[in-house]
């Protein structure tokens, strides 16, 4: 639809945007600190594509900026991942539901990169495997809910079998 | 729910990373992925719990200005919203599904956009309906947003208004005996069903359309001016329209023809019938024979039926000739000789008479009319009103069908169009068309003189008017009253 390809470019002075931009700040700090100088210039990209309306872009650059950093103390770690995560946060701020939101992020993302993590570093699995299981299981989630509204909405009735149009 | 192309970027974003995370060894990789992908199942449980609450809040509604309207003519149609909420809303748009039938001016579109604080607003536009009909609205479709434009999830409101599409007037029409306009309505009548008693209403001044039989004479002697007694039926009575659509019926100009001033007649009998719920059914004739016919109940759906077969009423192209074949065949068989009115000795007329006292059934050559309504059901003939609606084309045809109607339903109206009064070059001689007119109107007055037979004359009033100026002395509505 045409409300998924507008360009949502921000407003420089809204507080989300403040917030978001100072996220970046902090991830580059990070970034910086912990690794080479010339990693300050990744923070003017995801600046950039912050800016532009595709934080989500923004997060998965920093991402990837962060594993060139061959083995980051704890501080740099905390915030670059810290810095991404205010910028995904300013994003849910400027929902009309910005409380719940809000506080929905602030609850499942740091609960779900603390899964991730014990998994990965306490439990030794593979990151494809654990990966795709924590994903996975999102994605079900994510169904389950999709299907709750439906039936809210009376679009489709409670007997799946009658609504597989919808599946 | 519907995921946007947005949506579908940021899962790729989360898949990249999770591969690359395993490809690369890089656990970062995933715990990044991880946590958008929660990110994005906060983001979908907030628009999930927004929608549920914006459908409870949200009053959507449609509205036109008339619910009966005919065709070609406008009717406003408004679309409206409203979200009672506290705070912010999701954003949402409502897009109104215009019959197809109802043509758009050019101008606003039939919908809305609600941003996420705007509480209310509302749209109104002409709507043109073209086709005849009843049509219902269908429900908005309204779609909601979120603000990120990750999701979208539409959903229907309930339907909107129904509008009735009534076939064009043909103007002003003239229904009157003598050229002189019928003042009760047309379709109005009086009660004299078989089922239920007659109790006495009213006495009230005579008006030009009401039988003799009801003029209450004291009440007259009294008051020094003639006055009629009202009656109210007790009871339902039947009413069959027998609606004529043969070839001549499509005389006169084109939009006016004399089918179309007897479809409006025809249409008010019907609204009448609907609106006091007389029984109603129909017969519908054309050159070939019956081409439609319904025995009378008093439902819904029968008076809706009857309107658009009246609205449908055409004149047909092609003059099949199986009703006159089948006529003549059956004629034959019976080794009989059935002579038209006009061709008739007195002794002929005299003897057929008694025949068709006896009640013996006859086919006559070339009168789809008088033959249609012989085959009609048993219900159809023995209605209690029968309203005719024709034209002078063919009078020894229609005196030998109103002969045989009157046989067997309680009460017969005619409504006859002159065919004088649809001639195209009327004004050329008017001496010639008003000796016409004279003709016809002996014709329907030998009618009227028929026990329980109304007549009358349908055609447009400045036609009328303009024959009854070509009289000697221009004194035809005196001397015709």
């Amino acid at each position: 639809m045409s409300v998924a390809l507008e360009t949502r470019v921000r407003s420089l002075r809204s507080p989300p945007t403040v917030l978001g931009l100072l996220g970046i700040i902090v991830a580059t700090g990070g970034l910086v600190w912990g690794g080479p100088v010339w990693l300050g210039f990744v923070g003017v990209l995801l600046g950039g594509l912050y800016l532009s309306g595709t934080p989500v872009l923004a997060v998965v650059f920093g991402q990837i900026a962060l594993i060139t950093v061959d083995t980051p103390s704890l501080l740099p770690l905390v915030l670059v991942e810290g810095g991404l995560f205010l910028a995904l946060l300013s994003v849910t701020i400027e929902t009309p539901d910005s409380r719940v939101a809000g506080s929905l992020v602030a609850l499942v993302v740091p609960l779900l990169g603390s899964l991730a993590w014990l998994s990965l570093w306490r439990w030794n699995l593979a990151p494809l495997r654990a990966g795709s299981a924590l994903v996975i299981g999102l994605a079900i989630i994510g169904y389950l809910l999709h299907r709750y509204l439906l039936i809210e909405l009376d679009i489709v009735t409670e007997d799946a079998a009658s609504d597989r149009d919808f599946l | 729910m519907r995921v946007t192309r947005r949506f579908w970027l940021t899962l790729t974003a989360i898949g990249s990373l999770v591969v690359g995370g395993g490809l690369l060894d890089a656990p970062l990789l995933v715990v990044g992925a991880v946590g958008l992908a929660g990110w994005l199942l906060a983001m979908q449980f907030a628009f999930v719990r927004g929608v549920s609450r914006l459908e409870d809040e949200l009053t959507v509604s449609q509205s036109l200005d008339r619910s009966r309207i005919r065709t070609g003519a406008e009717a406003n149609y408004t679309l409206a919203a409203s979200v009672d909420a506290a705070g912010d809303h999701l954003p949402l748009s409502i897009e109104a599904r215009i019959p197809l039938t109802a043509q758009m001016e050019a101008g606003p579109s039939p919908d809305i956009t609600l941003g996420r604080s705007m509480r209310s607003l509302s749209v109104t536009l002409p709507l043109t309906w073209e086709t005849v009909g009843n049509y219902t609205v269908p429900g908005a479709t309204v779609t909601v947003s979120d603000g990120t434009g990750l999701f979208t999830q539409s959903f229907t409101t309930a339907p909107g208004p129904e509008i009735a599409v009534e076939s064009p007037s043909v103007g002003p029409i003239h229904v009157g005996q003598s050229g002189k306009q019928l003042l009760r309505g047309v379709g109005e009548h009086d009660a004299r069903g078989r089922t239920g008693g007659l109790s006495a209403e009213e006495i009230r001044k005579y008006v030009p359309g009401d039988a003799l039989k009801y003029v209450d004479w004291k009440a007259t002697a009294r008051l020094d001016e003639a006055h009629v007694r009202n009656y109210e039926a007790e009871g339902n009575r039947s009413v069959v329209l027998v609606l004529d659509h043969r070839q001549t019926l499509g005389d006169g100009a084109p939009g006016e023809t004399k089918l179309e001033h007897l479809k409006a007649v025809a249409a008010a009998f019907r609204q009448r019938a609907e609106t006091t719920r007389d029984p109603l059914g129909y017969v519908t004739i054309d050159d070939a024979g019956v081409t439609d016919s319904k025995v009378p109940v008093a439902r819904t759906e029968a008076y809706r039926s009857c309107q658009h077969r009246i609205n449908d009423l055409d004149i047909e192209t092609e003059t099949p000739a199986t009703a006159v074949t089948k006529a003549a065949h059956t004629g034959m068989m019976k080794g009989t000789v059935n002579p038209t009115s006009d061709t008739r000795s007195p002794m002929e007329t005299t003897l057929l008479a008694y025949r068709d006292a006896a009640g013996s059934k006859r086919h006559l050559p070339n009168q789809p009319l008088y033959n249609g309504f012989q085959a009609a059901p048993h219900e159809i003939r023995n209605a209690d009103l029968l309203v005719i609606c024709t034209d002078d084309s063919n009078p020894s045809e229609l005196r030998d069908t109103v002969g045989l109607a009157r046989r067997n339903a309680t009460e017969v109206v005619v409504f006859i169009a002159p065919s004088v009064a649809f001639d195209t070059d009327l004004l050329t001689d008017l001496d010639t068309a008003y000796e016409r007119y004279r003709a016809f109107d002996q014709f329907r007055r030998e009618l009227n003189e028929i026990d329980s037979v109304t007549a009358y004359e349908v055609g447009s009033p400045d036609k009328i008017s303009a024959l009854l100026s070509g009289s000697p002395a221009n004194t035809e509505q005196r001397e015709y009253a």
